[in-house]
């Protein structure tokens, strides 16, 4: 009997030390050309042009001038705080009630099957939700007449007119659109975690209240951070509702930091002093952002 | 990497192109037999610019028209000019006309007549509709425009003239006999000359007017309402809106444009001008907060009070929604919602409305406003400026304009020929108002940065007219805007781009003049 030989096994191809060493970085290559062209070019610059006074191609250097002049324009402030109240507030909203709907509805199956319902206010175009609200609560008068017709005003409500109003139209519509997005990450986290856990909570008595709140919910911790630090950061570039809905009124009441750095550049043409805006605003999402994530993992792990 | 191309570099095979394109160009000009042959009868061509061809077949229904002329032949410029001598001199050549992408299918069927008559062929550059100012001026710069003529909102011929980008026309208009002289003073001056030389041609010619619902305002008067008595004051106006407000029905007293940036600019320039306002002393300071601009503001925020919910938000489209759909009771807009109000497909208010003289106010003047319209430009780069120049001429003859106002698309004629015709004012409600109004219209001067200065001044207006900051407050912080957003364009120490004297005597053409009514 003979004894079957083994197929040699065809030696391993080298590569040579120096391609080994770059395999890597071709591999990231095409990523880092895209990154490279699409935002790092265009973020260096702004950088770049924040420091002169721009009207198109005449440029004079003004050094910091812009950043000096930004930071006593009263537009300015009021842009930020208007954005950090906007946001922080629909912030607040859609994450109470994307955490309540996910409490209720993640055990159900139905929410496993059809999640994507949920998702429907999101699939929608931005500029078309914002139509649709700018038609509900101002030219159209629908919720007007709704209010009305429940007995509860009477006449017409000026939404554009009050500072609180106005800004009351972008937060409904921003809830309404952007809270399926936390919904559905606390649902997927939710329905993650070990249900051993849970069930051993339930034989020792705890109400499912007390095993959301006292167990869930603090292993939600680090998805719920991640989830709110992306929204927030799309919050802070909340454009399209303020362009739609709003633009601005009454008086800059709602007008965001988007659209103080879209209007200062293609309305009022000073390019350069749109960039410098654009800088502040990155500084200060990152560090507010680095500030958080770091802040909520550091004590995740304590 | 170079691009080759049967052995020659890319480069050097549009160089070769471009020499090419420049040859034929020149002997298309020498030769222009060659260039018209096959070109249509030029008599026929003119008789097909008419009313039957032109203007909607449901309007000419409802209205009676049949084919006879809406302007007069004797000043319609293309009934006028020598067609034969444009195809000898210019046959053959090509004009690139830059407008908004959204137009470009209608322009391009408008201009076939232009192309036929001429023997000039027409290239469109279509441009996105918001972008128009940004690109333009880029191309400006550039020194190389991609088109030879352009079509923009008036507010910017300051930004585009100072610099030298437009070619003066005085020449060409000299030549060609364009009839300036039939447009009213307001537009040849504010949107034709800069700097005393032509540089466009007015275009869209808008002016601002009060419009009253018959039914609401009838009831409340107590009778019919005549066009300068009923409502003789902005006071009468303030008292009447705030009764229409009360009246209720889903009518509110009044609609106006309340928006942040240039509309509420736009609406305090029209009352504070009845009231005398000057925006600019002789030395280019800016006077917004002088008594008469106090005066207007203090009216329009009194207005804003019987206006219609979301008036601090309204510019032209929320404006006119809430106009023709039959939601306010006044209105103060521009001329077409008096002659899109009579359409049924535009309107529900038909019959039921009434264009009025300007109120006036205590110790000011009648001076109804010229405010915003569009003018058309020849690029001073342009490779074919008489070429482009005898387009919009064309474009804007008097014939075309007079149609535009009878198919009521918003592009105004600004003729006096043309505002004075009797056919026309049967199909155009505030016309006799409207015409009567120009003789005496207000207009603020284009100058560099005044479309960046209408934005900062409508914001703080807004912020007045949402109760923010007072009517002095407004005007003070404009007025800070308006001195360092002028000393960034080159006006310093009474000095600047453009001279005062220059553009004097546009601002008010009603001075010494007897009212209309």
């Amino acid at each position: 009997m003979g004894v079957a030989q083994a197929t040699p096994k065809p030696a391993p191809r080298r590569r040579s030390p120096a391609l080994r060493k770059a395999f890597p970085y071709l591999l990231l290559a095409p990523a880092l050309a895209y990154l490279l062209v699409i935002t790092l070019y265009p973020g260096l610059f702004a950088i770049y042009q924040s420091l002169f006074v721009v009207k198109f191609l005449s440029w004079s250097w003004t050094g910091l001038g812009n950043y000096s002049a930004i930071l006593q324009d009263r537009e300015f402030w009021a842009a930020l705080g208007n954005t950090a109240l906007i946001g922080a507030i629909s912030l607040a909203l859609q994450t109470g009630i994307a955490l309540a709907i996910a409490y209720f509805a993640y055990r159900d199956p139905m929410i496993r099957g059809w999640r994507i319902i949920y998702l429907m206010p999101m699939l929608f175009m931005p500029s078309a939700v914002a139509f649709i609200w700018k038609l509900a609560f101002n030219d159209g008068r629908v919720i007007s007449d709704l209010l009305s017709r429940l007995g509860l005003i009477e006449g017409n409500v000026d939404w554009l007119g009050s500072i609180w109003l106005s800004r009351m139209t972008l937060i409904i519509a921003d809830v309404w659109q952007w809270t399926p997005f936390l919904f559905i990450i606390f649902v997927a986290a939710l329905q993650g975690q070990d249900q051993e856990i849970e069930e051993a909570a339930r034989l020792d008595g705890a109400s499912w209240p007390k095993i959301f709140w006292n167990i869930s919910l603090p292993m939600m911790r680090p998805v719920i951070v991640v989830a709110i630090t992306l929204r927030g950061i799309d919050i802070t570039t909340m454009f399209t509702n303020v362009f739609v809905m709003t633009q601005g009124t009454p008086g800059g009441a709602s007008e965001t930091m988007s659209y103080f750095i879209y209007r200062q550049g293609f309305r009022m043409f000073n390019f350069g002093y749109a960039s410098a805006a654009s800088v502040l605003m990155l500084v200060l999402t990152v560090v507010i952002a680095q500030t958080v994530v770091k802040r909520a993992f550091h004590s995740g792990k304590k | 990497m170079t691009n080759r191309l049967g052995g020659m570099s890319r480069r050097s095979f549009l160089r070769t192109g471009a020499a090419f394109g420049a040859a034929t160009g020149v002997f298309g000009l020498k030769t222009p037999a060659l260039a018209q042959s096959g070109l249509p009868d030029i008599q026929t061509t003119l008789d097909s610019i008419s009313v039957e061809k032109y203007v909607r077949e449901d309007y000419r229904k409802l209205y009676g028209l049949d084919n006879t002329p809406l302007w007069d032949p004797a000043k319609d410029w293309i009934r006028t000019v020598d067609w034969d001598k444009v195809r000898t001199e210019l046959g053959g050549t090509t004009v690139r006309f830059a407008i908004g992408a959204a137009d470009q299918e209608s322009a391009a069927e408008g201009l076939k007549p232009f192309e036929a008559l001429s023997g000039i062929k027409v290239e469109l550059v279509p441009i996105p509709d918001d972008s128009i100012y940004d690109k333009a001026i880029s191309e400006f710069i550039s020194g190389n425009a991609s088109f030879d003529a352009l079509q923009f909102f008036s507010a910017w011929l300051g930004d585009f003239a100072a610099p030298g980008f437009l070619a003066p026309l005085d020449d060409y208009a000299a030549k060609w006999a364009l009839p300036l002289d039939d447009f009213y003073d307001t537009y040849r001056l504010n949107y034709g000359y800069f700097g005393g030389k032509l540089v466009g041609i007015p275009f869209d010619c808008d002016i601002q007017m009060v419009h009253l619902r018959k039914s609401r305002m009838e009831q409340i008067l107590g009778g019919p309402i005549d066009l300068s008595n009923s409502v003789p004051t902005y006071d009468e106006l303030i008292r009447i809106t705030a009764e229409a407000n009360k009246l209720g029905g889903g009518m509110a007293g009044i609609g106006l444009l309340g928006a942040r940036g240039f509309w509420s600019t736009y609406s305090w320039e029209h009352i504070a001008a009845q009231a005398g306002l000057q925006l600019f002393d002789s030395n280019w300071n800016p006077t917004l907060n002088s008594d008469a601009g106090i005066k207007g503001l203090e009216t329009l925020l009194a207005l804003s009070k019987n206006a219609i919910e979301g008036v601090s938000g309204a510019g032209w489209g929320e404006n006119r929604a809430a106009w023709l759909g039959g939601q306010v009771a006044a209105n103060i807009s521009w001329q077409d919602s008096g002659t899109q109000a009579m359409r049924p497909d535009q309107s529900q208010i038909v019959d039921d409305f009434v264009t009025i003289y300007e109120p006036r106010i205590a110790g000011g003047v009648f001076a109804p406003p010229n405010i915003a319209g569009s003018t058309s430009v020849v690029t001073a780069t342009s490779q074919n400026p008489e070429g482009a120049f005898l387009m919009l001429a064309f474009l804007t003859t008097s014939s075309i304009m007079a149609m535009n106002e009878a198919n009521a698309n918003g592009v105004a004629p600004g003729y006096r020929s043309v505002l004075a015709n009797e056919n026309l004012r049967k199909v155009s409600q505030p016309m006799k108002v409207w015409a009567d109004s120009l003789e005496h219209a207000w207009c603020s001067p284009r100058l560099p940065g005044m479309f960046e200065m209408e934005q900062a001044l409508g914001n703080e207006i807004n912020r007045a007219i949402t109760g923010q900051i007072t009517a002095k407050e407004a005007l003070d912080n404009g007025q800070a805007a308006w001195a360092a957003i002028m000393a960034k364009n080159g006006f310093k120490e009474g000095g600047g781009p453009v001279a005062y004297a220059d553009v004097a005597p546009g601002l008010y053409v009603g001075g010494g003049k007897a009212l209309p009514f």
